[in-house]
């Protein structure tokens, strides 16, 4: 080992000799290493260890902590004056060498070499200025600053002396000017200057340091200003002390205080001095260059001897690191403007359009096309939704044949807008998902021939065909021109007019196939009747058996967990079109009730009110069931009939759907007592729910609806007010219609008048407010105890004078009577509800 | 044979809540909801008679009510034209579906409880989403021309009877909706259990036994009385036997192959029985006749304590 030790040189200090049997050390990450100062005292805890330098081994010199002074004073010993130093709360370590205040002697930031340099510059810069030297400067340099940097003192070491510059030493020779013939690129070399170009012989041999280059800093160019920009020195435009403009340019050397009272954070710029003076010397005032800019720029400066003078084109600075070229550049070449011809005229004249044929008059339509704008779905358009088979089912050969039967000419197409009135949609809704194609309804059923044009009619307008009309006349074409005039017109008409129901009221009204006043053929009844016959037999099976398409609602079928049995279909519901279905089951429902006079008769004092021999004495009802004896078939016919008086104002007022809402509602109002009773009944409907179980209180009821008419009936004033309340009327009337209709045969005894025996029964039991059961709850029923009631009424009247002293007592009566209902849950409700 | 039917009568159950419109066994079958006339819903257990709770939420009177197949909500109807459905745990009414135009006569849940259908008297079915928040009915089927007043729902069918004198059977997966004329105003439909037949009562006093897919009828069942109410039938666990209420106050057993009347269960000074449930599994009738509920079983079974 000893002769390796001689031939080896060892740099550093061994490291131990590795033990495999010790155990390895753990490698501390850097979380786990400890800060410790000096002294070894850890000086971190960790936040619920007392935190930064806390505890009694780090600040506080006692084991409670910091404990302040307590104020003191007598007589004696006066309490001294204490006057705290930021001394007093500085530990060790701020008064050591690295701390906020170090007591030991060191070099401070003036003498350090950095400082000195800074130094130097300023004052060349004073020199420069022409200034007197100022003594202090001068005499900095004398101090050497006790520490210098490392590089400063390796380079002393090797024989450097400030001012030189760094490097091997070198003679100074000519330098070779270059050849005229090389071309250079880039930036001009510096031109050698003339103390370089001429050499005092007797230096020749002498070696020379180099001279010291002031590095050169090139600034990126961060910002988006254009190069040599410098934004406006506020300091230099605006000096914060007032200086006589007229005085010397030269700034006074005085130092003053100035400045802000407070200081300005680090963040926030000092804020602009709004007390400015103008100085004179801020301005430039002459025209030549100043030298300030060149920053060090050891290039040579082109104004040097004046040999490479701005050339007199050029206007403005030459930016800082950059010199003028010497050589000009060549202008670009532009070519020769080209000759103008000899008869031309600066000025255009515009030559009439002549377009004048191809220009089009566009209507809105058209324009819409133009501007791409999604055509607005006219009723006309909404045919091409009619699925074909309905086509063909629509007209059957044998309902032609009926339609031909009852065929009339005139036919008033204007009809129809009461039924869009009724729906109260207004006229330019687009189809829901309810709603039947305008051509289902069959303004012109009862001429064949001209149904059939029409509906052409309506298949050529839906292909935009401006002609449509007189192509489909063409097809048939035996009519006068006066009459292809009046059919047009007609046409137009009707398909502006004929609208789908929408919604609820879809399901429940249907076109009439018949003209009113006609009676109804037969033929129509036996299908349902079939069937009813059919029960009745009990041949229950095909006859009885029917099926239809049905559409279920997608959710619908997810929530049963069954795939879609039209996936394709968007509709939901039966997608037949009811035509006539709820007329069909009036039908159906006459045979019911026909089968139901089969059952036990009611109890002879309701048949006393119910006989059918017994005219119902209201003149409103018999008005209105002779009205209906007559046009059996659609219990708006005197609507109608109205609206053909009312035609021409009609249809002057189609524009607007809400005028020609109120106009055909202002006919209801104006309509006789039938249509009202129709209301009435329906609405009376309603508050039936009052009418109590004992015969008395009914006495009182009746009694309030024929004298208190205008509060118990909502009267038709109210159906005009909105639109939207004449859609709820209907709504409201929806289901009644049929109930409505057959009700008035008054010759049946409705076997549901049963239930009023059952009700006084329960009543007089006193067991009113349990009644046990629900009732099979059907209109026809609630209509027919209406028809019952009023009929009572009319007969109460006759008595009314004699027992009006009675009743006042039983208003009353009725009255607490009342109160106590509605508590309790009468069976009246559950069945009229 | 006489074992299957409820001929002794257990327990008879003051419901205090009016009168009762409704009873119904839960889908498994130890408990009960009756639905009164005071506006409440309650919950029983029949076989011990307590009342577990009461659901309260309905502004009028409640005529029809039915348990999830989960038990965890209660769907109900009512003469307030809401459908409402209650957490059973809380007792809290979850959602409150208005649409109806009138008294909602008869509420069922789909097989999963996904859906409420409602029969109304509008004349219209509405099926309501227990799983969305929407407040609008998923489907309207406004097909009956006069008051729905009995609903059945299997897996993937609708059953409704209507006063207008037909049963309309809405077949989800085949996408039909079949009517079939009865004729009489229907008071109740019911499938048989094994979903081959249904049951229809109308108002003629008198119950059919229809063939679901032809619309034959397979056997008639006479000898109660229903003219006016709305009386319920239903068949019992096995669908050997056909059980209906009846306007004077006695329920009818009939056979159903032979459709002989095999026993009438009397309810002493009741009026009316109009409504009924058979335990979905066992030999138990439930019947309600005004303010009372009545539990009937097997005659072999142990009197009530």
């Amino acid at each position: 080992m000893d002769d390796d030790d001689e031939s080896y040189i060892f740099l550093g200090s061994q490291l131990e000799p590795y033990d495999d049997d010790e155990p390895r050390k753990k490698l501390m990450s850097p979380a786990d290493l400890q800060v410790r100062d000096s002294k070894g005292r850890v000086r971190f805890h960790g936040a619920f260890t007392g935190g930064f330098s806390a505890g009694y081994f780090n600040t506080a010199g006692s084991k409670e902590g910091f404990v302040p002074t307590t104020f003191s004073s007598s007589k004696k010993d006066k309490a001294e004056k204490i006057r705290a130093n930021p001394e007093d709360f500085m530990d060790d370590e701020d008064l050591g060498e690295h701390g906020i205040k170090p007591k030991s002697f060191l070099t401070t930031d003036q003498f350090s070499s950095e400082q000195r340099k800074q130094v130097r510059t300023k004052t060349a810069d004073a020199l420069s200025r022409g200034s007197l030297i100022s003594g202090e400067e001068a005499l900095m340099d004398l101090i050497i600053p006790e520490r210098l940097t490392i590089g400063v003192k390796i380079l002393r070491l090797m024989g450097w002396k400030d001012g030189q510059g760094v490097g091997p030493r070198l003679k100074r020779k000519k330098k070779a000017k270059p050849k005229p013939g090389i071309k250079l690129y880039g930036c001009a070399l510096p031109e050698p200057s003339e103390d370089e170009d001429d050499v005092p012989e007797f230096l020749e041999n002498i070696k020379f340091a180099p001279k010291d280059v002031c590095p050169i800093s090139f600034q990126a160019k961060d910002n988006v200003h254009g190069i040599g920009y410098r934004g406006l020195d506020p300091q230099l435009a605006l000096p914060s002390t007032h200086i006589n403009l007229f005085s010397s340019n030269q700034p006074s050397k005085q130092k003053s205080i100035g400045g802000q009272a407070f200081g300005v954070g680090a963040l926030e710029d000092e804020d602009d001095d709004i007390y400015t003076v103008d100085n004179i010397s801020s301005y430039d005032i002459t025209m030549g260059e100043d030298e300030e800019h060149l920053f060090g720029w050891t290039a040579p400066s082109s104004q040097r001897k004046g040999q490479h003078q701005k050339p007199l084109e050029y206007v403005g600075k030459v930016l800082p690191g950059f010199t003028l070229s010497s050589i000009p550049l060549k202008k670009n070449k532009l070519p020769e403007p080209l000759p103008i011809p000899r008869n031309f005229k600066a000025h255009h004249k515009f030559t009439k359009c002549s377009s004048a044929g191809t220009e089009m008059k566009h209507n809105a339509v058209t324009r819409a096309l133009v501007l791409g704008e999604k055509p607005i779905r006219t009723q006309d358009s909404s045919t091409e939704k009619l699925p074909p088979d309905r086509k063909e089912n629509s007209i059957t050969p044998e309902r032609e044949k009926r339609r031909s039967r009852f065929s009339s000419p005139k036919v008033n197409p204007d009809l129809t807008t009461v039924s869009n009135v009724l729906d109260g949609s207004p006229l330019d809704t687009s189809s829901s998902r309810f709603s039947r194609t305008a051509s289902e309804f069959k303004p012109f059923l009862k001429d064949a021939q001209k149904q059939e044009r029409y509906d052409k009619y309506l298949t050529l307008v839906k292909e935009n065909k401006k002609d449509a009309y007189e192509q489909a006349v063409l097809a048939s074409g035996h009519l006068t021109e006066w009459e292809q005039d009046q059919e047009k017109e007609e046409f137009m008409k009707a398909s502006r007019f004929y609208r789908p129901l929408q919604g609820l009221m879809a399901s429940r009204f249907t076109t009439a196939k018949f003209e009113d006043g006609k009676t109804v053929p037969e033929a129509e009844q036996t299908v349902v009747d079939e069937r009813v016959k059919a029960t009745e037999m009990k041949m229950y099976g095909k006859l009885t058996h029917d099926s239809f398409e049905w559409h279920p609602d997608r959710v619908l079928c997810k929530r049963f967990n069954v795939s879609d049995p039209y996936p394709d279909s968007s509709l939901v519901g039966v997608p037949k079109v009811k035509h006539g279905s709820s007329f069909d089951y009036m039908f159906s429902v006459q045979g019911i009730e026909q089968t139901r006079l089969a059952l036990p008769p009611p109890p002879p004092e309701i048949l006393k009110e119910k006989t059918p021999d017994l005219p119902v004495s209201s003149k409103q009802a018999t008005e209105s069931q002779q009205i209906h004896k007559e046009h059996p078939k659609s219990i708006f016919s005197s609507l109608f009939e109205k609206k053909n008086e009312n035609q021409v104002s009609v249809s002057d007022k189609v524009d607007s759907s809400q005028q020609n809402e109120s106009m055909v509602v202002s006919d209801v109002n104006k309509e006789e007592q039938p249509t009202e009773d129709l209301f009435k009944a329906i609405f009376k409907n309603t508050d039936t729910e009052d009418s109590s179980s004992s015969s008395d209180d009914d006495e009182v009821n009746t009694d309030k609806t024929t004298s208190g008419r205008p509060e118990r009936i909502p009267s038709l004033d109210r159906i005009q007010t909105s639109h939207q309340e004449v859609q709820n009327s209907a709504r409201s009337m929806s289901p009644m219609v049929h109930s409505g209709n057959h009700g008035n045969d008054n010759e049946r005894v409705n076997p549901s008048s049963n239930t009023d025996t059952v009700r006084n029964q329960a009543a007089s039991d006193g067991f009113d407010n349990m009644n046990n059961s629900q009732k099979v709850t059907s209109f026809d029923q609630a209509i027919d105890s209406l028809r019952k009631r009023k009929h009572k009424s009319e007969n109460r009247d006759k008595h009314k004078k004699k027992k009006r002293k009675k009743e006042k007592h039983k208003v009353t009566k009725h009255r607490t009577d009342k109160k106590k209902k509605k508590h309790s849950h009468s069976q009246s409700r559950h069945k009229h509800s | 044979m006489d074992h299957v039917i409820p001929e002794k009568q257990i327990a008879e159950i003051k419901c205090k809540q009016g009168a009762v419109r409704a009873v119904r066994f839960n889908a498994d079958g130890n408990y009960c909801l009756t639905c009164g006339s005071d506006k409440s819903v309650k919950l029983w257990n029949p076989s011990r008679q307590l009342l577990l709770k009461t659901y309260g939420g309905h502004g009028y009177e409640v005529l029809d009510a039915q348990a999830s197949s989960d038990n965890s909500q209660i769907c109900s109807g009512g003469m307030d034209k809401l459908v409402v459905l209650f957490d059973v745990a809380s007792g809290n009414s979850l959602r409150k579906y208005r649409g109806h135009a009138g008294t909602v006569n008869c509420v069922k849940f789909n097989e999963e409880s996904t859906v409420v259908l409602s029969g109304s008297i509008d004349c219209t079915i509405k099926a309501w989403d227990c799983r969305s928040r929407s407040t609008n009915p998923i489907q309207t089927m406004d097909d009956p021309k006069d008051s729905v007043t009995s609903l059945e729902v299997s897996d993937h069918e609708i059953l409704a009877g209507s006063a207008d004198g037909h049963i309309r059977r809405f077949d989800l997966r085949m996408g039909k909706l079949f009517v079939d004329t009865i004729g009489k105003s229907v008071s109740c439909v019911t499938f048989t259990r094994d979903g081959q037949c249904v049951l229809v009562g109308t108002l003629d006093s008198t119950l059919r036994l229809m063939d679901k897919d032809t619309g034959e009828m397979l056997n008639e069942y006479t000898g109660h009385k229903n003219k006016d109410y709305k009386i319920d039938s239903c068949l019992n666990h096995r669908d050997t036997h056909i059980l209906s209420g009846s306007e004077d106050g006695c329920v009818y057993i009939w056979d159903l192959v032979e459709s002989k009347l095999v026993r009438t269960l009397e309810h002493k000074d009741q009026p009316v029985v109009h409504s009924l449930s058979f335990h979905p599994e066992e030999v138990c009738l439930l019947t309600a006749a005004r303010d009372t509920m009545y539990v009937w079983k097997s005659q072999f079974a142990p009197d009530a304590t």
